[in-house]
């Protein structure tokens, strides 16, 4: 029972969640959803408007077939009355008519004709008006207790004289039968004249029909037991004949006789005892009898059975049909749109190479084409905002260093006016070249990758300059690995450390200044350190000196070591850059993280147009 | 995605499953079922008093899908004779089994054997004790006493001397007749002068004789078809012996015949058609297990004198119409 709850629950879960949310669905389920339910209602509808009319049509094919059986009992009973009614009609005409019965037999007559119909007839017998027998074949021995003027057959007779009158199955009780046999008859009586001793009177004729041969007849029409049967009634609906009439008169089965005799002469529809019948009528003629057919419905619904099943393996194969047809039409037609939906997901993955699938129907190769030139515009717009970006960077590093310190070049040239003034050409001469050396590399044919060896050149130079200004109130060591000196480097960025040392630690100092350079490769990388002697900073002061804040430390050309920081991450990435380690009173240390690349022209370039190793 | 794949195979299983169940009935709807056939074994099979039970058992055959095989039988003397011919029925295939029994007393235990193998409908006699199989039979005390009845309303009062012709009294029917006939004319004026009884009918007339000389009996009661049939036997043997008439149960033609020249004054008749159809009814309901088939069916019978012989409703009772 819990495990039921739980599949119900899961299956409403799953009906919730994907059967009932169409936007959950691909677009071959889709498809082949609307594709199939759309044929299955044309299954169902076309299954249902033909089964109605083959129901119909078996309907009126088993009324018609059954109108047929009914017109040719109708025939067979006619003719076997038609043969009594002659057998009647000879009896009387040929043979007792206009015959003085006083003095000719007509016995004999009657015992051939007799005779002749005997599989047909029981008896022919004569009576006067009184019912006192005059002539009777084959057993002319009466009971001593029949009362013939009381019978039906008698009283009809007398009453229409000018008819003939047929009578309703009864077991002939006239005559006495040694061998204990009991007949059931029906009797054909008609009023006649007789002559006896000259003189016309009135009288009967009877001719006792054998029921059996009746009987047999329809019996025959009843055998099919398919459900449908044929009954005979008499003009006010008493039963002649019909297969369940024994049981009728026990009770145990009932028919519609006296509703069906007053039906008129076709088919008609009918309700008895909850059942639904088709009812068809047909008058004997002569006798006001009713031959009447019935077909109950469920007979129809009998031998639909196997219709019935093949009509279902039938549509069950069409449906079986329609869904596998529908899932191949709604793949074949999904087929194009997944080949662009997998190559729109490859692009959203990242993979920028990804060709965008153009093929398949129209509209989708159109949709194809439409994507594939919107993203071949939209990478183009990227390429340009890359370019855009890299001219800016480039713009932003020239303005960079273009900051560099015009505060130095002003006092270097002043120092070198003071030197010519005080006639020191000799060192006015080794500044003037050790400034253009410096300026060399500065420019470095617009450069802003250099190898690490230029950058200390340029390094050397700066120092030389300035320790003639400060006149050598410092000292400055260089110690570069060698293996480095082929890298590269952003140029131009010790020069900055090392005027930052001097104005921050050195300058302030009372002993005499310590600066030195270092070079070293660890692992992929470089480091260079400028590290000094002097007052150092505090931890705030460090802090903020790669930030923004640090420009309000900058000092003469207004450029802090942040511009260092920022060029070097620029080219190299965030990994890079400046590291600072300061302690007041103790000096400073400022390292400069760069990756180990060396220097190529190739790599130049690269580096150049902002490409990372 | 899943879902919609799950969706799709559970839907092709259905449809396959029902392909295969379908054809699958197609190919045995071509097999017809074969009806159980059901053994009727009655005493003397070919007596016309079993004509109108054989077209309701006919009828029945139609009505309810089963095959009848009315076992050819002449004069079963014995139980023992009677179990042979079950069993050589049971043993040639019978699937179902009305039986008139020959003995009505101590069989229950060979009843129930046969009934767990084969089902098995009492016709005309029940065993005894009564209603442990089923049955289908007319109300034998019921039919008894109206004989007793319709004599005491004939003698209108006056006393009268009877002989009875008991038939097989090893019946649980005939006994039933001749309890309930007894019990109606206890402490009457009708005295019972002799009484003839057994299955062995061959020395009944000539006991009759000898009884009749003995002990002369006005009327003669017969509780049985055969019984009556040796009543009128007696009568063409030995002429208008009695003075009254045979009071007598029947439906054979020669019976009806008797009835109807007045040697029988009145004769009841069981509705026999209306026995053999609800024998099939019975049966059909036992063979498909309908466990609400009533256990004991009772069958209606009529009394019948010259006068009504020719009623409309008792010509269908008595007279078959396939002759």
């Amino acid at each position: 029972m819990k495990r039921l709850r739980g599949l119900r629950k899961r299956t409403v879960v799953l009906m919730n969640r994907k059967i009932l949310r169409p936007e959950m669905r691909t677009i071959q389920v889709t498809t082949a959803l609307y594709f199939t339910t759309v044929a299955v209602a044309m299954v169902f509808i076309i299954s249902l408007i033909l089964y109605k009319q083959f129901v119909s049509r078996s309907e009126k094919m088993q009324i018609d077939a059954t109108n047929r059986i009914l017109s040719q009992s109708l025939i067979n009973l006619e003719d076997y009355l038609r043969s009594m009614r002659r057998v009647s009609d000879t009896v009387y005409y040929s043979t007792i008519k206009d015959k003085d019965l006083s003095e000719n037999g007509v016995e004999e007559d009657m015992a051939l004709l007799y005779e002749a119909n005997k599989d047909n007839l029981i008896s022919i017998v004569c009576f006067d008006a009184d019912g006192q027998l005059v002539v009777a074949t084959p057993n002319n021995k009466m009971k001593a207790n029949a009362k013939v003027s009381e019978q039906s057959w008698f009283r009809e007779a007398l009453a229409q004289v000018e008819n003939l009158h047929f009578s309703t199955p009864h077991v002939e009780n006239l005559f006495a039968d040694s061998s204990y046999r009991y007949y059931w008859v029906l009797s054909l009586s008609r009023a006649i004249e007789l002559t006896k001793g000259g003189r016309p009177e009135p009288g009967i004729l009877l001719v006792d029909m054998n029921y059996s041969r009746i009987n047999e007849l329809l019996s025959k029409v009843n055998s099919s037991g398919n459900g449908e049967y044929v009954y005979l009634t008499d003009s006010e609906g008493r039963i002649i004949y019909h297969p369940k009439k024994r049981l009728i008169v026990s009770g145990l089965y009932e028919e519609n006789n006296h509703e069906a005799v007053n039906y008129s002469e076709g088919v008609t529809r009918e309700v008895f005892n909850g059942e639904e019948r088709v009812v068809l009528t047909r008058s004997v003629s002569y006798t006001g009898w009713k031959l009447i057919a019935v077909v109950p419905m469920s007979t129809f619904r009998l031998g639909f059975r196997g219709f019935q099943l093949y009509a279902v393996l039938v549509v069950t194969l069409a449906l079986l049909a329609i869904i596998v047809v529908n899932q191949l039409v709604s793949y074949r037609i999904a087929l194009p749109l997944r080949k662009l939906d997998r190559s729109v997901r490859k692009w959203e993955a990242g993979d920028s190479s990804a060709q965008i699938y153009i093929g398949g129907n129209a509209e989708v190769e159109h949709l194809g084409r439409t994507m594939s030139a919107t993203l071949a515009q939209l990478r183009k717009l990227m390429d340009d905002i890359v370019m855009e970006q890299e001219q800016k960077r480039k713009s932003e590093l020239d303005a960079l260093q273009s900051q560099i310190n015009p505060h130095f070049l002003y006092n270097t040239l002043e120092s070198i006016v003071w030197m010519i003034e005080g006639e020191r050409y000799r060192d006015a001469v080794y500044m003037v070249t050790e400034l253009s050396s410096l300026f060399r590399v500065s420019l470095s044919k617009g450069k802003t990758i250099i190898r690490i060896a230029d950058e200390i050149k340029h390094a050397t130079n700066y120092m030389n300059i300035q320790k003639i200004r400060y006149k050598n109130s410092f000292t400055v060591d260089f110690d570069i690995a060698e293996d480095i000196m082929e890298c590269c480097t952003v140029k131009l960025v010790i020069q900055p450390l090392l005027e930052n040392a001097i104005y921050y630690g050195i300058e302030g100092m009372d002993g005499e200044g310590e600066i030195e350079v270092k070079g070293y490769r660890k692992d992929d990388d470089i480091y260079l350190e400028v590290r000094d002697n002097g007052v150092g900073m505090p931890p705030e002061v460090v802090e903020s000196l790669l930030n923004d804040e640090g420009k309000k430390y900058a000092h003469g050309s207004g450029v802090g070591v942040i511009n260092v920081h920022r060029r070097i991450q620029i080219r190299f990435g965030e990994a890079y850059g400046l590291e600072i380690e300061s302690e007041p009173d103790e000096g400073t240390v400022m390292r400069i993280h760069l990756p180990y690349t060396l220097y190529g022209s190739d790599t130049q370039q690269l580096l150049e147009k902002g490409g990372r190793r | 995605m899943k879902s919609d794949k799950i969706v799709l195979i559970a839907a092709i299983t259905i449809l396959l499953s029902v392909i295969a169940l379908v054809s699958w009935q197609i190919v045995n709807m071509g097999r017809m079922t074969e009806p159980v056939k059901v053994s009727v074994i009655v005493n003397n099979s070919s007596l016309d008093r079993w004509t109108n039970f054989k077209e309701g058992l006919k009828q029945g055959e139609k009505d309810f899908d089963i095959r009848i095989n009315l076992v050819s039988t002449s004069d079963i003397v014995s139980m023992a004779n009677e179990k042979e011919i079950i069993e050589k029925e049971i043993a040639n295939g019978a699937g179902a089994l009305i039986v008139e029994l020959f003995n009505s007393y101590n069989q229950t235990a060979y009843l129930e054997n046969i009934n767990n193998e084969v089902p098995i409908v009492l016709v005309s006699t029940d065993s005894s004790p009564e209603d442990v199989f089923y049955s289908v039979t007319s109300d034998n005390t019921s039919i008894g006493r109206t004989l007793a009845m319709e004599l005491k309303r004939d003698l209108e009062g006056k006393p009268a001397r009877v002989g009875i012709l008991a038939g097989n009294q090893e019946q649980l029917s005939m006994f039933q007749r001749l309890s309930g006939f007894r019990k109606e004319i206890e402490g009457g004026r009708i005295e019972i002068v002799w009484q003839i009884s057994g299955h062995d009918n061959s020395g009944v007339v000539a006991k009759m004789m000898d009884y009749q000389k003995e002990k002369h009996a006005e009327y003669c009661i017969a509780l049985g078809n055969t019984e009556t049939e040796k009543a009128i036997e007696y009568y063409n043997v030995f002429g208008g012996t009695f003075e009254g008439a045979v009071y007598g149960v029947g439906c054979s033609e020669e019976a009806v015949y008797y009835l109807d020249n007045g040697l029988i004054r009145k004769l009841i008749v069981p509705d026999e058609y209306d026995m053999g159809y609800k024998c099939a009814l019975s049966i059909a309901k036992r063979i498909s297990y309908i466990t609400e088939a009533d256990k004991h069916i009772d069958t209606a019978f009529k009394v019948i004198d010259g006068d009504s012989l020719y009623n409309p409703e008792n010509q269908t009772l008595i007279f078959p119409e396939a002759q």
